[in-house]
């Protein structure tokens, strides 16, 4: 089989050795000795090789997140936050030793909490004090600390319940795999909600050969409509949803009927269109932060309690989320192979031509399928906004180019494609930080990207044909 | 004087150097994209390599001249990992592709775990780097002020500065223009319209693309530094906003022109700085906020980019024949 290898080949096979080589020297860079700076503020920690996380969730004693306190970390390294809408907080720290977290007093004294201070010690590396979560409302139960070991108090001057190290006997190996089963387990979830978001683009591009750059925008808009319904209008959070996948299904059908149609009428090449839909994500994207500002916003204020399961942690909230995100893409798989419509679009991907001969109405699956993809992407927003604790202006933009990842590595504009590279792409990038820095685990995925371009530029369900 | 001000400011821009770094990264993509048909959505990733590779072998006191070559071979490298993958396949890879590569590099560059080699998202500050650059300078010390602007003759945001970048961007224009009439520039035209009648004249369609993206980033580079000099290097500064703007500027100018790039970028944020700075004055700042201007500014640039190519394919002084391509 190696004899019969072309010239051609093997040449290839040399730029996936070049490539994967790159990789990894990018990944060695990515972990250096680190030199030490100072403590940071962030929105979510995972602790790596070079940094230890503080953080938690501040609630009051019936369970109510506190929003907007201002939380100090002193010790080794000193940082400022305040509480997110969800009452949580987070600090990435580099340098090992004893922090203490403390808070307003008169916060403790209004929400009676047991304490404003909290005193911890933290260590890069060990995966039972690489992480110290820091309670200040004393309640006993599991609160979804990735580490999995159990809650004790471990500080004797304060009250604060601290969670910390009584994880001695556990090695560093079972808690590796604990951090490698919740890592595959959020890397699913997220996988699942990202094939939600390219389904609806990678049909677009399948019906019309348009990669639209503006997709990531329709996510945004799903997300921050859901926000307005929740928190502006005081919906309940199921209409708001709802109202936000009508906004999205009617932008998509306005978009078909204003730009996109006549652009086709005019025979303006994909090239030209997929120009276009950058401008549009820039204006959407700007006109989102005209309205709502630079900053996250909530959907919901609830903090769902955590459970254990098996390895994992979760709460039913994630669990739902995964639900309906699973359920709605096998409901679109059906609608496509199952109905006369879904028929008609597969024909139109195959080739419009053949499918306008035999008289499919070439326009208007393409209308339908611009409903189908923007309602999709709404959903989606609506989904990562309350998984991820928020939406903000460019949540979509950042999503984009794992979406385009993902699209890529399926298959362009094949139907299943989308959903197998979106769970790939979810479980790498999520996975990726357990060995590369936090935030630089898009990276991985993005990478993926080149990776199968250079291996099998048609992705895995992909026919094989020149591309291009 | 309000009107006074908002006249300053916005000629001011004329001459700016962040205007000039801008014509710079235009004429890069005008070589990818008005020669060749290359679709580069990673214009800013050239640009934030460049700065990289000057701002960091500076710091480490390189020679200036070579910073800049070590800024060039950066670029060259990355053409060329860029290239390997994705030119043999359609447009759309390409766009994926090098906008994908764009965030990877600023991602990398803004990770903490470099903080000691690129700053981490702080950036590498302007005394580490620009000092050998303003040593250069033949002018005296002191400020100077022609017409209505008044700027430092050295440092920062200088007079020097100004002289060496539109220096650049006129050598720019003159190669461009000699490239766009040479045999060579014929090819790459031809590449654009139809690269299977390439192949068949026994050209490799590969090679001569990869030659322009080599060229067209050599220039992104450049812009990059640029780009830098009156300010710091910041990864974020450099982000997929830059790559929208440089394509606007390109396409307002008109792209496959020589002249496009120089008149679009000026413009562009003359009338952008027009725009906003009447808005400062002109409306309240109760009812609107700095950052809603802001962004405001950013819809109105994209909603030109989208009403250009709707409606004027061909930008202000192009040619439509030109816009023949191969898609």
């Amino acid at each position: 089989m190696v004899a019969l290898l072309s010239k051609k080949r093997a040449l290839r096979s040399v730029m996936v050795f070049a490539g994967a080589a790159l990789i990894i020297i990018l990944a060695l860079l990515a972990v250096p000795p680190a030199t030490a700076s100072a403590a940071e503020a962030v929105t979510t920690c995972n602790p790596t090789s070079s940094n230890a996380c503080v953080n938690g969730i501040l609630q009051d004693s019936s369970k109510q997140a506190i929003a907007g306190v201002q939380v100090t970390l002193g010790g080794e390294e000193s940082a400022t936050t305040t509480t997110d809408s969800s009452g949580k907080w987070a600090f990435s720290v580099t340098a090992d030793g004893e922090y203490t977290v403390s808070l307003p007093s008169d916060v403790m004294k209004n929400h009676g909490l047991k304490s404003d201070k909290a005193t911890v010690t933290v260590k890069k590396g060990d995966f039972s004090k690489a992480r110290q979560v820091v309670r200040f409302d004393e309640a006993q139960e599991s609160d979804g600390a990735q580490s999995g070991s159990s809650a004790s108090p471990e500080s004797s001057d304060t009250k604060a319940s601290t969670q910390a190290s009584s994880g001695q006997e556990e090695s560093a190996f079972s808690n590796f795999m604990s951090r490698f089963w919740q890592q595959l387990f959020s890397g699913v979830i997220f996988g699942l909600m990202l094939g939600l978001m390219s389904v609806g683009m990678n049909l677009v591009y399948g019906t019309t050969k348009l990669s639209s750059f503006s997709h990531g925008e329709q996510v945004s808009l799903g997300g921050l409509m859901a926000y307005v319904g929740t928190q502006i209008l005081h919906w309940p959070l199921v209409l708001s949803a709802i109202l936000a996948v009508a906004v999205g299904a009617a932008t998509g059908l306005l978009q078909n009927e204003l730009v996109w149609k006549p652009l086709r009428r005019r025979h303006i090449g994909p090239m030209q269109q997929m120009i276009v839909t950058i401008g549009l994500s820039m204006a959407l994207q700007y006109v989102f932060q005209f309205f709502f500002g630079g900053d996250v916003k909530g959907i919901t204020t609830s903090v769902p309690q955590g459970f254990q399961m098996g390895p994992i942690t979760t709460d039913f909230t994630t669990l739902m989320l995964a639900g309906i995100a699973l359920v709605v893409i096998i409901a679109f798989t059906l609608f496509l192979y199952g109905t006369r419509l879904g028929r008609a679009t597969r024909a139109v991907s195959d080739n419009p031509a053949l499918a306008s001969a035999s008289g499919i109405n070439v326009e208007q699956v393409v209308r339908v399928v611009w409903i189908i993809s923007t309602a999709l992407a709404a959903l989606s927003g609506v989904l990562i906004g309350i998984y991820l604790n928020g939406i903000a202006w460019n949540t979509g933009a950042l999503m984009l180019l794992l979406m385009f990842s993902a699209v890529t590595l399926g298959g362009l504009g094949t139907a299943n494609g989308a959903l197998v590279g979106s769970l790939v792409i979810g479980v790498v990038a999520d996975m990726s930080s357990l060995v590369i820095p936090d935030d630089m685990r898009y990276v991985s995925a993005l990478a993926i990207l080149i990776v199968v371009l250079l291996i099998r530029p048609q992705g895995i369900f992909g026919k094989q044909q020149r591309v291009g | 004087m309000d009107l006074m001000t908002i006249f300053t400011n916005s000629f001011a821009q004329l001459i700016a150097p962040t205007t000039a770094a801008y014509v710079l990264a235009a004429i890069g993509l005008n070589i990818h994209f008005g020669m060749t048909g290359l679709m580069n959505m990673g214009q800013a990733g050239f640009m934030l390599l460049g700065a990289y590779g000057f701002a960091i072998t500076q710091s480490m006191g390189w020679n200036l001249f070579a910073s800049v070559l070590a800024a060039l071979t950066l670029a060259a490298v990355y053409a060329v990992l860029l290239g390997i993958p994705t030119l043999k396949l359609g447009p759309d890879y390409l766009a994926m592709v090098t906008l994908a590569s764009a965030e990877i590099i600023r991602i990398i560059g803004r990770s903490t775990s470099l903080t000691s080699i690129t700053g981490g998202s702080g950036g590498i500050s302007p005394q580490d780097f620009t000092t050998q650059f303003e040593n250069l300078s033949p002018l005296p010390e002191g400020n100077s002020t022609i017409l209505l602007w008044s700027y430092s003759n050295n440092i920062a945001d200088s007079w020097w500065l100004r002289i060496v970048a539109w220096a650049l961007v006129l050598i720019a224009v003159l190669l461009t223009w000699r490239w766009y009439r040479s045999p060579w520039g014929r090819v790459l035209k031809g590449i654009r319209e139809d690269e299977n009648v390439i192949r068949s004249l026994g050209k490799s369609v590969t090679k001569f693309k990869l030659q322009s993206l080599f060229l067209g980033g050599a220039f992104g580079a450049l812009s990059g530094i640029i780009f830098v000099l009156p300010r710091s290097v910041q990864p974020d500064s450099l982000g997929r906003q830059v790559t929208f703007y440089v394509w606007t500027i390109l396409l307002l100018g008109g792209a496959a022109s020589i002249l496009g790039p120089v008149l679009g970028s000026c413009l562009l944020w003359v009338l952008l700085t027009v725009v906003k700075e009447s808005m400062r004055e002109g409306i309240s700042s109760n009812l609107i906020s700095s950052n809603q201007i802001e962004s405001l500014g950013w819809v109105i640039v994209g909603v030109a980019l989208m009403c250009l190519v709707i409606f004027r394919p061909q930008g202000l002084i192009g040619d439509r024949r030109e816009l023949a391509f191969n898609a």
